[in-house]
Formats: C-alpha cells, structure tokens, sequence
C-alpha cells in the first residue's frame, strides 16, 4: 500500500527523518518497497494566471497565452486545450530544471516568441503520464507559496503489507506500529455527529440482514440533503498521493475513510433503493448484476449482495452496482459501513476475477468494533464537505457480538523460544504499547486481551510471542551456535545417489550441464514421435508450457539450436531432470547430444565432423565410470525411438533392462527442429540405472608373467560384423588373449569392393606361468584358422 | 704362443686408437660410424674376439693374463668411445636448444565441459548445512493441496495463498509453490530430533523479466526440543559467512509466512555496493536472501508432534538470487536459456 507521510503525520506526531521511520517499519515487519521525495527546484517556476488565449497563427494546434505572475506579465506558447481563461496554472521560465532532464529556454515557436512553459503533472515529475497542463484550485493567489500548492517536501513511500496484518492497510493502523515504537501518542480525528431532530433513518429505509452468517455486522446512516460536487483540494491531493481517483465529494470520503481506518465504506443513492428496503442475502442463482465499473455478473447463491426490493445493488464487500451509484444528481446518501465475512468474500471475489481495495481489506479481516467508529467519521466529513442532515439514529445489526479473545502466555516458553530472558514487567509494557492488555501476570504466566483489530492474525502463544519479539527488535535476539544430535536415518536416501558421479563423469568428456524449464508443448513432442498420455498443467504459460515434459528431447534440441543459432561450432550438453509422465510421476532422466566438430577448433589438429563413434566413446565412459561396464550390451532389440535413425542407434540393455538409447538424430526430426548440422543424442532412465546399482569393485592382482603381442590383419566382407570377429577370437584362442584391440579399418585400394581389413593387436598372456612361443603360436594359428572359416577371413 | 696372442692385442689395439683419434677429429663423426667402430672392434664378431678365439691354445696361467688384456682394453675402447658419444649428444642437444621455440602459440585444447551454476550453488548450500548434521531429504514436485498448503497452515481461501501464483494439474493437485512440502513428508515418516535440508525445483503462475515460472529453492528444517530463534540465527549467520563472505552483515526482519511464527526474513549487507545503497538493494544497503521462523505449532499438529514438547525452525531460500548475488548475474532467464556463453563461465 502506498503512504504519504503528511497524511500519515495527522494521526503522530512525528519528528526527525524519514529515513529513520522507514528504518523502524522494516524492523517492525513492514517492508518498504519504494521511496519516492516529491521535491522539485522551484526557482524558476511561478504560479500564473491565464489572461488570455489565442489560436496561434502559424499553427492549429498550438495557443498564445498572455499569463500574469505576481510580478510580471509573459507571452507563452501552449500546446494543451484543457484550459480556460482565468484558470491559474505552473508557469516554468527559462532556466527552469523538470522532470527528465528537460530545460526550459527562451525560444520562438512557429515564429512566435516564448518566454517559458506551462507545466502539466508529468513535466513536474508527479506522474508517468498525464493529459493537458496542471489546473489549480480556485482558491490559490498568485502570491501563494508555490512548494505548499504542489505538496513538495512530502514523502510518497510503499509498504509491503503481510496478508496478516489487514489493520496496517490503513494510516491509522500504521501509526498505531509507530506510536508503540517511538512513544507518541496515536492522534485520533475527532467526531462531530449533529442528528437531524425531525428526520429518522427507520422511516426512509428499512434494512434486513439474511445471512448474518456471511455478515455478522452491518451498520448504516441516512445523510440527506448533500450537494454532490468536486472535493476540496486537501481531499483531491490526499487521494491522489496514494494513487486513488477523485470521483466526486461523497464517494471520496468513503475512500477517506478507508485509507484512513482501513475500514470499506460504500454510499448509495438513497432514491434509486426501490421499496426503501435494503436487504443482505445471497444472491439467488442466475441473478445478475452490472458494478460500477461497467462489469457485468453472473452470481451464484455463494455470492453475498445487497439488494433493494427488486435487485442487487451491490455486490457485497466487492463493489457497488450502477443502479444505486452516487452521481451528481445524487441527493440523499444510505451510507454503509459492514463485517463481512472473509471466505465470502474471497471466494466471490476469486471467481469473478474481480478485487477491489475493499475486497482486499474484507478478505483479510477488517476490524468488527471499528465499523462504527468509520461509519460516523464518514457521515461527519460528508455532512462538512457536501452540506445535508445526518438523520437521526443509526441501524447496526450485530447480532452475535465476538467474542473477545484472550491468550495466556508462559514466561518460560518465551525465553525458550527467543533464546533470551524477558521480564515480566517488560512483556506487559510491550504488549500493552501494541494494545493487548493485562487481565493477569504473574512471574510464570500472563494473560492478555487481543485488541479486535489484531483478530484476524492473533490466536495464539507464538503470536504473542512474535509481537514481544518484533517490538523488542530481532537485533537483541542472540545469535547462539547449534548443538545436539545430528539427524542422520539411513532411510532418507537420496534419489539420485549416482547423480553426481553420472554429472562428473559427462563434464569430463566436454559434456556442459543444462537446466531447462520442465515444460513443454504439444507440437514438440509431435516433433519427436512422442505419443503417450500427457500431464497438462490447467493454468499453463501459453500453449507451449503446457505439458510437464515427459521426454528432454526436445529441450535439449531447442537448446542446440538456440547456441548454433549464436555463433556455437560445437554444441556438448547434458540435463539430469525429472520426466513426467501422464500420472504425475516424476522419473529422474538422463539426456544429452554432441554437434558439431570433435575437437574444440585448435591450430594443431584439423576440424573434424563428430559421427556415431563419438557419442558411443561417451556412452562408454559414463558406463565403464559407473562400473556397469561388464554387464552393459549395446543392442537392436525393440527397435529405434521415432526421433532416432532407424540405423544408426543403438540400444542401451543392463542385465536385461533397457535403460537407455543413442544415435543419430531422424533426419526428419533434425529438419522438424530446424538444425543444420547432424546431432548425436542420448537419453536414459537414471531410476533404472539406480536400482540395477552398479557392480561392487573387485580388485584383481597384476599379472606377474610377461605378455606377448602379435598383429593380425584380416579382410572379410563388408556384411561381416566386427562383434562377430571379435567373439570368434575371443572363443578359440584357448583362453589367452588377454587383449584385443582393433587398430585400423581400412576399405579401397587395394581391398576389392565389398569388403574390408581390420587390422588387429592381439595380446597372449597367462596369469600362471610365462607362455612358450610354441603355445603362442598355436593359439594365434586357431585364431586364423577359425577365422577363414567362421568369417570367411583372408589373412594378409 | 702368449707373446704372439699379447702382440696380436697390441696391435689392435694401437689400430684402433689411431682410427679413433683421426674419427675424432674428422668432421665426419657421427653417432652411427662411432657405433660401428665399437662394433667392429668389440662386437660380437669384432677384432679383439677374433684375436680372443686363439685363448683355448694357451697353458691355464697364460689365460687369465690375455683375458685381462683384452678386458683391459675393451674397458679404454668403449670408455672412450662413450664418452666421444656423450659430448656429440651434447652438443645436438646444445643446436637444439638454440632454435627458436615459440611458447607464445595458443595451447591444444583439451575439452571439458562445465556444471551449471544454479545446480553448483544447490549442491554447496546442502553441503555448508551438512556440516551441522543436516540431511539432505527430497519429494515430489507434483504435489497435493494438502501438503502443498493446508497442512503447512495455509488453509482454502486464505488470502495468504496469493503469496504463492499457483500452477493447477487437477483442483487438489498442484506443481509445489514451495519446497515446504517436504518438511510435512519427512515430519510424517520420522519423530524428532531431526534435521533436513531439500534441494529442489519449484513452481509460480510469474513470468516477467525478474521472475521465472520454474525456479530452485532450499529448505532446511531442525525440530529438537528447545530449539530457539538463537539458533536459528546462529546457523543462518555461519551460512552466510560461509557462501558469501565472512565479513557480510546479516540482519533479521520481521515477516509473515503462515507456517512459521515468529517469521522473518535474512537480509545480506548488499555484496554490490558494500551497503552504500545501489539500484540492486533499491537503494537500502540489504538484500532479502532467505525467509525463516519457528514452526508453527499448527504445522506441528497436522504431523502429530506435540508442541509443547517440540520446538524448531525452517528456513528458506532461492537458489536463483543467490547465485545471483554470488556472481553478479543480472537476468534470472540466463539460467534457463542455456547459452554455453553464459554457462562456460562456471
């Protein structure tokens, strides 16, 4: 809510800095989100008198204005129209410094001289926008102090209210903090009702409450008579300094009011109640209304309204209808003042999307035994400011008074809890400056009387307890070191355990971590074949954040085309995120893709486009790093995901679970996501690799006999697999290759079309005892042998 | 027979000195003809073992003396050679050093990849509060109304839900506003002492330039029996010495969250401007980092703990602005976009 610390300073008498206040709001709870000093150099501008006003003859939209000052007479060029001659507005003359930098010079415009300008609200820096010059009141001479006219000197400042404390959305609530913090006393306005002898509400209207239940009080007053007109300058300025609208002199008072008490007030115009009934109710089912700001409603029997005879005149606590409005013809005023119940209020305001300053404060708690003081307040400053007779008497309808709450608080529990001792006598003292007083105290224990505009957020020991803590200040709490036992039960385990060893193992193979928002869109996932049920999110950001994504394929591709598109050679990413699938759950996944060249570009290495061996070498290492390695089978079982290349993937199976898959993008999905160069992608279940929990480590000693090392070049048909060799060198060399290692691939001259060589280093070694040549020799001779016949080999 | 044989070795000897000492000289020398004078006079089938082959005619005290002969100067042969070897090495070595090497070109790269900040920040905050014996303790991101709101004390239609824009999966199921949740999780499963920290993703119906509609929180909870704001004040002022700086202020506000009474919020010294006031800390000298309380005793009854038993605290904070903070970021949408520009700088 916005504050203005003149208006603030009729309830406290307060001295000193602003800044100093400031500071003590925030410390009692009251965070200040903006500060804004209206001040201005007033050096340069005058208050002016338009004489007179000419069409400019060079231009149709341009004026010649003859102003007078104090002291002087000038000839000025305008450009508004929202002026009359006699009117008295800020003139600036040259020299003059306003808002965003603009300075004012002598100049001539359009051929005609100008000796200043005539400010509107925007150039004075009072406000972002604003139509035509500033217009002053009447009352205002040319010999005023121009610094009280504009206001300057006042503070503007923001205070973030907690929806706890709805009595702070008010100047008197605000004071109250201040008075129990600087020990001023709280400046309440005084009342001055003069009831009308002959005239008496009852006998111009009758008001019935039928759900008290949803309105526990409403009061009211009957003003007659009033003269509906502008406000005075005091009640215009006050109100727009806290950003609300002027409308007219009795619907400002309300507003008054409100900022005042905190209090919603609402007029009607007495004669368009038909039936000079007033009933609350709710509405019935299908009843509709028009509020006053033009929007129409559909109500439900959930709904409170205020009705005359015939129809809703008000939407209650909400807003009021146009029917009964207080326009200028207005001349007899019902003037309401209610509780409302929160949850009503809320509800209706929540499905209608509409919320009003009063809807906010009734939604929150207004304070039920401050209802009145409000109503008379306001029946008072319209009966001073717009003429007419209070009638006699007023309705309230309470029929079921509060009950008045009272909270005992343990002495020791408040020292437990702020870790620092408080005396007795100090927690009377606190609590009574915040308006809770003693029914009793004693050295363990004391009981105290909620002030009724505290109910709404004070109904228990803590609450006490926070209260003594925020007056006392936070700063005296010590700040005391954390002892005791640590938590530690094994069966919190954590989700993700290989998370960590997974991430590092990726950033090692030039992999960079990505986070992506967890949503994605329908045409996305059409993008990548995905078909399964989705969860969508009711209330989504846009069609394109509907879905929780239940794949990281198509972020991770977005976020490659996003950095080629800003200049990236090389794109290496990975995301450990949760999928979600239709149900809600939620599935730690793993997904990532290589594009580009293999190596960073480097003056020693050629540039090199990455291909399927690539994205295999790092599938490798994060499974050889997590120990799956011996149990890992890269297979073509099921067949490839829609976005994968029907031949270029591969299946990731670990003891007969498909945990993941890899490859090279679809084409077509490459082309769908719009990206140039081929990309290498990966996903995987981290749930599944986390159950199936890698293997234990065993150590195995090192060899103590010496290896030997024989080379084997073979050219076999380009049909023929090289897992298909390795499995035939691996069965029939009698167990004593130790390594196998495939050092070249070559195809073209002299290798006849249709096949290829490989060129093989076969290491021979027994962990028992050193082999003979003869031994060695016999089993690399099997090797060939089952070669030529198991793969049709020709040994070169 | 002896001085025959004795003769023989003198002979080869004096050649081959003379043939070493002119190689020597020559400008021809080279590593390979001083290897192969080595091997012609001492290798296997050399000079000096074709001289030695007659050894087998000579009586038993004759052997040894032509057998340290020789050994004699095969010791003078190959030393000499060796160290003619060695000053040749040095002096290849010495060319070698006096090339122009030019150390200024730009290194191989090898390549590495990076770990996104928000994650690096996450991973040390649950890290610092470990230290004091906090387990780390996660839960869903889809989450029930009850847990998300009514269990932690913010009942249906209490304006205190606006704090929190809600994303809605179904009328009872939401995406966590909050990692608060899980306080009631762990609090459910587990009697106190306890003391947990929560890592994780969370959700808000915002999207503008200082808001992201998915942002990190963590959250730290310790129940215990006379748990005080003291303490709570405590571990909050070691974590801050510890993820900014030893010497930033911290200070303690009142607030309102509706499951923790008293509330507050931790405010940092502003790290950009010292305090000074700048338009990061709108010009107050403080930072908002984290909000905090003792847990409200409604929140303890929802998960059957007495509170008069019990007490403890939680606390909260966005992974987000610290980071922030941290490294001087200026736009949250960095996080999330992922540009390697942004992300190779960690």
């Amino acid at each position: 809510m916005l504050f203005s610390a003149q208006w603030l300073k009729q309830y406290i008498a307060l001295r000193g800095s602003m800044s100093v206040i400031l500071d003590k709001l925030s410390h009692l709870g009251f965070e200040v989100e903006s500060v804004r000093k209206r001040e201005l150099n007033t050096q340069f501008l005058k208050v002016a008198q338009i004489l007179e006003s000419k069409k400019h003859p060079n231009a149709d939209r341009l004026s010649l204005c003859r102003v007078k000052t104090q002291d002087e007479e000038y000839r000025v060029v305008c450009g508004a129209k929202n002026y009359q001659e006699g009117d008295k507005v800020i003139l600036a003359l040259p020299g003059a410094e306003l808002a965003q930098g603009l300075k004012i010079k002598e100049s001539t415009i359009r051929g005609e001289a100008s000796q200043g300008m005539l400010c509107s609200q925007t150039e004075l820096g009072f406000l972002d926008s604003s139509e035509g010059i500033l217009i002053l009141p009447k009352e205002v001479s040319l010999t005023d102090d121009i610094r009280k006219i504009l206001g300057l000197g006042n503070t503007l400042f923001e205070l973030n209210i907690t929806p706890n404390r709805p009595d702070c959305l008010s100047f008197m609530g605000i004071a109250r903090e201040l008075s129990s913090a600087f020990g001023k006393k709280v400046l309440y306005p005084k009342t001055n009702i003069k009831e009308s002898k002959t005239e008496k509400i009852q006998k111009r209207i009758k008001i019935y409450v039928k759900a008290s239940k949803e309105c526990p009080r409403y009061m009211a007053r009957l003003i007659q008579g009033v003269k509906i007109g502008p406000s005075p300058t005091w009640l215009k300025e006050a109100l727009e300094s806290v950003g609300l609208r002027s409308i007219n002199n009795v619907v400002d008072v309300t507003n008054f009011v409100l900022m005042e008490w905190g209090q919603p007030l609402h007029a009607f115009d007495v004669d368009k109640i038909e039936g000079g009934v007033v009933v609350i109710r709710k509405a019935s089912s299908g009843e509709k209304m028009i509020t006053l700001d033009g929007g129409e409603y559909l109500l439900t029997p959930q709904d409170l309204v205020i009705s005359d005879l015939k129809k809703p005149i008000a939407l209650a606590g909400i807003m009021g209808g146009v029917t009964s409005e207080v326009s200028e013809t207005a001349v007899n005023i019902l003037l309401e003042s209610a509780y409302f119940n929160p949850t009503t209020i809320r509800k209706t305001s929540k499905r209608l999307g509409l919320s009003s300053e009063s809807s906010k404060r009734f939604e929150r708690g207004v304070d039920i035994e401050g209802v009145e003081k409000a109503l008379h307040r306001a029946a008072d400053l319209i009966t001073q400011i717009s003429g007419g007779s209070i009638a006699q008497g007023y309705s309230d309808i309470y029929p079921k008074k509060f009950l008045k709450k009272r909270i005992a608080l343990s002495l020791k529990r408040l020292e437990q809890y702020l870790g620092y001792k408080v005396s007795s006598k100090t927690v009377k003292e606190t609590l009574g400056k915040l308006g809770f007083s003693c029914i009793s105290l004693n050295q363990q224990r004391g009981i105290f009387q909620v002030p009724s505009f505290r109910y709404a957020d004070i109904s228990c020991d803590v609450d006490l307890i926070e209260e003594i803590a925020r007056s006392q200040g936070y700063n005296k709490i010590p700040a005391q070191e954390l002892s005791g036992q640590s938590f530690l039960d094994k069966s919190i385990e954590r989700k993700n355990a290989l998370a960590p060893k997974i991430k590092s193992l990726l950033v090692s193979s030039g992999l960079t971590e990505i986070v992506n928002l967890s949503f994605c869109s329908p045409q996305d996932l059409k993008k990548i074949g995905y078909a399964d049920d989705v969860l969508k999110i009711q209330n989504p950001l846009g069609e394109e954040n509907s879905i929780m994504r239940p794949s990281l394929v198509p972020s991770l591709l977005k976020t490659c085309l996003y950095n080629l598109h800003h200049g990236e050679e090389r794109v290496r990413l990975f995301e450990l995120r949760h999928t979600y699938d239709a149900k809600g759950k939620e599935t730690p996944w793993l997904g990532g893709l290589l594009c580009g060249t293999r190596l960073p570009t480097q003056w020693a290495i050629s540039p090199k486009e990455i291909d399927f061996y690539d994205l295999k070498a790092v599938m490798v290492l994060l499974l050889e790093g997590l120990h799956f390695d011996k149990e890992v089978q890269f297979l073509k079982k099921e067949g490839s995901r829609a976005y994968l290349h029907p031949v270029w993937f591969l299946e990731i199976w670990i003891k007969g679970c498909l945990v993941g898959y890899f490859g090279k993008l679809h084409p077509k999905t490459q082309e769908a996501f719009d990206i140039e160069k081929n990309v290498f992608i990966f996903e995987m279940n981290v749930d599944l690799l986390e159950h199936l929990k890698p293997q234990a480590i065993h150590c195995a000693s090192l060899p103590k006999f010496p290896s030997v090392k024989r080379d084997l070049s073979i050219l076999i048909s380009e049909e023929m697999s090289y897992e298909k060799v390795y499995e035939v060198i691996q069965k029939e060399s009698g167990g004593i290759v130790k390594g196998i290692s495939l050092f070249d691939v070559y195809r073209g001259e002299p290798i006849p079309k249709g096949y290829k060589s490989f060129a093989f280093s076969l290491v021979y070694q027994s962990l028992e005892r050193t082999l003979t040549d003869q031994e060695v020799n016999t089993a690399h001779d099997t090797v060939c042998k089952a070669l030529v016949k198991d793969c049709q080999a020709q040994i070169r | 027979m002896f001085d025959a044989l004795s003769q023989k070795l003198k002979l080869i000897q004096e050649e081959a000195f003379k043939e070493l000492s002119s190689l020597a000289i020559s400008p021809a020398i080279n590593e390979k003809n001083l290897e192969e004078l080595k091997i012609r006079y001492l290798g296997r089938n050399g000079k000096l073992t074709e001289v030695l082959k007659d050894i087998g005619g000579l009586s038993e005290e004759d052997r040894p003396k032509i057998g340290q002969q020789a050994n004699g100067i095969k010791k003078t042969l190959s030393e000499k050679i060796n160290s003619l070897l060695y000053s040749l090495k040095e002096e290849g070595q010495k060319k070698e050093f006096q090339k122009m090497c030019d150390t200024s070109l730009p290194s191989r790269t090898l390549d590495i990849g990076k770990r996104h900040p928000l994650i690096q920040t996450m991973e040390e905050i649950s890290h610092i509060f470990s230290r004091y014996g906090f387990q780390v303790a996660e839960g869903p991101e889809i989450e029930t109304d009850y847990y998300n709101f009514e269990a932690l004390n913010i009942p249906k239609h209490h304006p205190a839900r606006d704090m929190q824009d809600t994303f809605y999966i179904s009328e009872d199921v939401v995406l966590r506003t909050h990692t608060s949740p899980v306080q009631i999780h762990v609090m459910e499963k587990f009697k106190p002492p306890l003391r947990i920290i929560v890592p994780g993703v969370v959700y808000r119906h915002d999207d503008d330039t200082s808001h992201s509609p998915m942002f990190h929180q963590i959250e730290g909870l310790l129940v215990d029996r006379e748990v005080s704001f003291a303490h709570l004040k405590g571990i909050l002022t070691y974590f801050v010495h510890e993820i900014f700086s030893s010497k930033t202020k911290v200070r303690f506000r009142p607030s309102f969250f509706p499951f923790t009474e008293p509330s507050a919020e931790l405010d940092i010294e502003c790290v950009l401007c010292n305090g000074k006031g700048c338009s990061v800390c709108k010009n107050s000298g403080w930072l908002e980092v984290a909000g905090c309380g003792m847990v409200h005793p409604k929140v303890f009854e929802a998960v059957n703990y007495d509170p008069q038993i019990f007490s403890g605290f939680a606390f909260g904070m966005g992974i987000e602005r610290i980071t922030m903070l941290r490294y001087g970021i200026d736009n949250i949408k960095l996080f999330f976009e992922n540009d390697l520009r942004f992300l190779r700088q960690f």
